[in-house]
């Protein structure tokens, strides 16, 4: 984490000496932008996919983002570039969300992107089940607390982190975190616990 | 603490994101208090189901193609077509100063003009043959296009196959801008279709940048041809396009 921060304040120093002045002076911003954005390319499909329910949209919505975080690029300070993207993929989501809400409304929950690439062959037919059922359970949180619970569980963010990207203070975060959580406790025993074999995620975990 | 504080705070007890009193405080209730063990360990089972359930997707590599590729078109729009055009006014004015005096300023507003009204026309062109004929030859392959031109057009356009790129090639036509016959080839970027427009360049100017209600135009002269592309796709991938079809 320590050398993480100090590559980016160091991404922060040349940005702000030779990118922000090459911009004008025509020199290319492009690549050292790819640099230091490009691989948190996966953070900002996984957050995308998983806020939006289809996948060409989500796509959309990822390249759109990239395109307005570079022209946005000379306000970027060298803070953390994931949090500086991921704030712009999740606005860029909200907006799109809510200028086709009748859309989004409509749009069929489509299994495949959000449960994804993991369901190999190999894998037990049982944890895909369980995989399928956690996604279907993600995918009915209001979008507010699904986008706390995708930056918590997989980007493991601190709660100052989720509060920076998602514009809300931290005890915003704490409450959302916990009552998506009491939802996906509930989701989860409906879903599972009806099918036949210990499926069911909350009961395999009880002594 | 009662038992209504503590659950409350549960969710946040197992992210670590209690401070150090108030953690003391939690853990001493749930120490005592069967309920809240079992809501606490509900809580990281679903925590756990969660991280195993949803994993981290690897992004499409073609989404990654995309971004790249629309990066560098919007890198290519700043970097060369801004500055470019604004260094030219800025090298207009100086020179119309200049020539102002020798009385010859019309020339350079009717150059700009010109090329105004070519960029319209050409809009127009594009969007006569979206709700009319989009091509005259259909092909995919350049091979079939290109000697199509033969004995319709007075010159032969370059013709690129940019499939690769994702760009197929859907056939060409001829159109009429600026007084001349062109050769429009046609290619398609998903459900979007782009016009490149081709005439001997001669002297004269290529079109000036335009965008209107959605569409984007994007000139320049290479080889002794004008070359004018239009769409409705966003700025940034067409000018990827363009920097592409420089480059072949």
């Amino acid at each position: 984490m320590r050398r993480d921060r100090f590559a980016i304040a160091a991404a922060g120093c040349i940005h702000d000496n030779s990118v922000k002045a090459g911009w004008s002076s025509s020199a290319r911003v492009e690549p050292e932008f790819e640099r230091i954005f490009l691989p948190h390319l996966d953070a900002a499909w996984n957050l995308a996919r998983l806020l939006m329910r289809n996948p060409q949209d989500a796509e959309d919505a990822v390249q759109e983002a990239y395109l307005k975080a570079l022209r946005s690029f000379s306000g970027f300070r060298g803070e953390s570039s994931r949090s500086w993207l991921l704030a712009i993929v999740r606005n860029t989501c909200f907006t799109w969300m809510r200028n086709n809400r009748e859309r989004a409304d409509q749009a069929e929950f489509r299994e495949e992107i959000h449960t994804g690439a993991a369901a190999t062959p190999e894998m037990e037919s049982l944890s895909r089940e369980r995989s399928e059922a956690v996604t279907r359970c993600i995918a009915q949180l209001p979008t507010d607390f699904r986008e706390a619970i995708v930056l918590r569980e997989l980007e493991q963010m601190s709660y100052r982190e989720i509060a920076e990207i998602t514009g809300v203070p931290s005890g915003t975060v704490m409450s959302r975190l916990a009552r998506a959580r009491s939802r996906l406790a509930s989701c989860l025993k409906i879903s599972l616990g009806g099918t036949s074999g210990p499926v069911t995620v909350i009961a395999e975990q009880r002594p | 603490m009662t038992c209504e504080e503590a659950r409350s705070l549960l969710s946040a007890r197992m992210d670590g994101e209690l401070d150090v009193p108030l953690r003391a405080a939690v853990d001493a209730h749930v120490k005592t208090c069967a309920a809240c063990t079992q809501q606490s360990e509900t809580l990281q089972s679903v925590s756990m189901a969660v991280r195993n359930g949803i994993s981290r997707n690897t992004a499409p590599a073609h989404l990654r193609d995309n971004i790249r590729f629309a990066l560098r078109g919007a890198d290519y729009l700043e970097r060369t077509q801004a500055p470019a055009q604004w260094k030219q006014w800025g090298a207009a004015a100086a020179a119309a100063v200049f020539i102002a005096a020798l009385g010859t300023a019309p020339f350079l507003v009717n150059e700009r003009n010109h090329r105004q009204t070519l960029a319209q026309e050409l809009l127009s062109a594009h969007q006569r043959a979206l709700v009319g004929r989009e091509v005259d030859v259909v092909s995919t392959d350049r091979h079939t296009v290109k000697p199509w031109f033969n004995g319709k057009l007075p010159f032969s356009p370059p013709v690129a196959d940019l499939a690769a790129h994702g760009f197929p090639l859907e056939g060409g036509r001829v159109d009429y801008a600026g007084g001349h016959p062109v050769a429009a080839l046609v290619y398609r970027r998903r459900l979007h279709r782009i016009d490149v427009f081709i005439w001997p360049a001669g002297n004269s100017t290529p079109p000036a940048r335009f965008e209107s209600n959605g569409y984007h135009e994007i000139s320049w002269k290479k080889n002794g041809f004008t070359f004018t592309c239009i769409s409705d796709l966003n700025a940034a991938e067409l000018a990827g396009f363009a920097r592409l079809l420089q480059s072949q």
